[in-house]
């Protein structure tokens, strides 16, 4: 999902990063007032500084890397993430090239924003449904994941068309090159996180709102 | 201590090394690497490319960065719950 240097016009890329801007600027707001779940912000950055780095092998001679969002996602809301987002993009474009500067609102919005706000969403959604807890969250998680690239795919859809079909080609174009490699990598995220969650809840004896029942376990 | 850290360092060499080899590794094709070759060539070079070998090296020591913010997190929560 890292569009890298020079991919988006530079009006795109503005655009991209004022549409950032308010999520970002809420996050960094909502980050001071979590100081109580400060550890749990901690590991939620971690968990995705670590799924991030890694490009996982995947079909048809790919690889990708999970989003890793949704952990930080349910343990401290969508609302935190834009800011942890925007360090390890930070990072990734001045270390490891992946990804860019002026890209970097588009990449905020798409990692940010969009994964989790759609992971929550459907988490939410899931368990309204009757869905359990653990099924809710590896389904939210792979759908999550796969809206990451799913807005990455229509931020580039938009900046170049194709001639012919216009945006919705260029749109399915590109969604089709990332969910080939990006199904079975979002699917192992999903198991992957679930077993983290579980994990990260039971040695903290953390309630989050949803999952009382698995402070308890 | 020791024994809080020893295996946040351990398990942050471990997962670094790998994250390292993942992304030295030849023969695969990354996925942003895949839609970058449909896209038209950047209107603007980078500011900065750095080498593969550097690369792949950052993506080593972010995971181990990320294993150890995790672990010690961890290791925090755990001794705050007790």
């Amino acid at each position: 999902m890292h569009i890298s240097e020079g991919s988006l016009p530079l009006t795109h890329a503005a655009a991209w990063t004022c549409a950032s801007a308010p999520f970002l600027a809420h996050s960094i707001s909502k980050l001071k007032t979590l100081r109580e779940s400060r550890y749990l912000l901690a590991a939620s950055a971690g968990y995705l500084f670590t799924l991030t780095a890694l490009k996982l092998p995947s079909v048809a001679g790919s690889s990708s890397h999970p989003t890793g969002v949704a952990l930080g996602t349910v343990l401290a809301g969508p609302a935190a993430m834009p800011a942890l987002s925007l360090i390890v993009l930070l990072f990734q474009a001045l270390l490891t090239a992946h990804g860019g500067l002026t890209t970097l609102g588009a990449n905020v919005f798409s990692l940010g924003v969009a994964g989790p706000w759609a992971t929550w969403l459907l988490w939410r959604l899931a368990a309204r449904c009757g869905l359990g807890d653990q099924p809710a969250i590896i389904l939210a998680t792979a759908l999550g994941s796969l809206a990451t690239y799913a807005c990455t795919s229509l931020q580039l859809a938009l900046a170049h068309p194709d001639p012919s079909g216009g945006v919705t080609a260029a749109f399915l174009k590109f969604a089709a090159v990332f969910s080939v490699t990006q199904l079975p990598v979002a699917t192992l995220e999903a198991a992957f996180t679930v077993v983290v969650l579980r994990m990260v809840v039971n040695a903290g004896g953390v309630r989050i709102a949803g999952l009382e029942a698995w402070a308890q376990l | 201590m020791t024994k809080r850290v020893l295996p946040v360092i351990a398990a942050g060499l471990a997962l670094g090394v790998s994250a390292w080899s993942l992304a030295s590794a030849e023969g695969r094709i990354d996925a942003d690497e895949r839609v970058s070759a449909i896209l038209p060539p950047p209107t603007r070079p980078a500011v900065w490319e750095p080498s593969a070998g550097f690369q792949a090296f950052s993506f080593g020591g972010q995971a181990a960065l990320g294993v150890a913010v995790f672990g010690l997190a961890c290791a925090r929560l755990r001794r705050r719950a007790r």
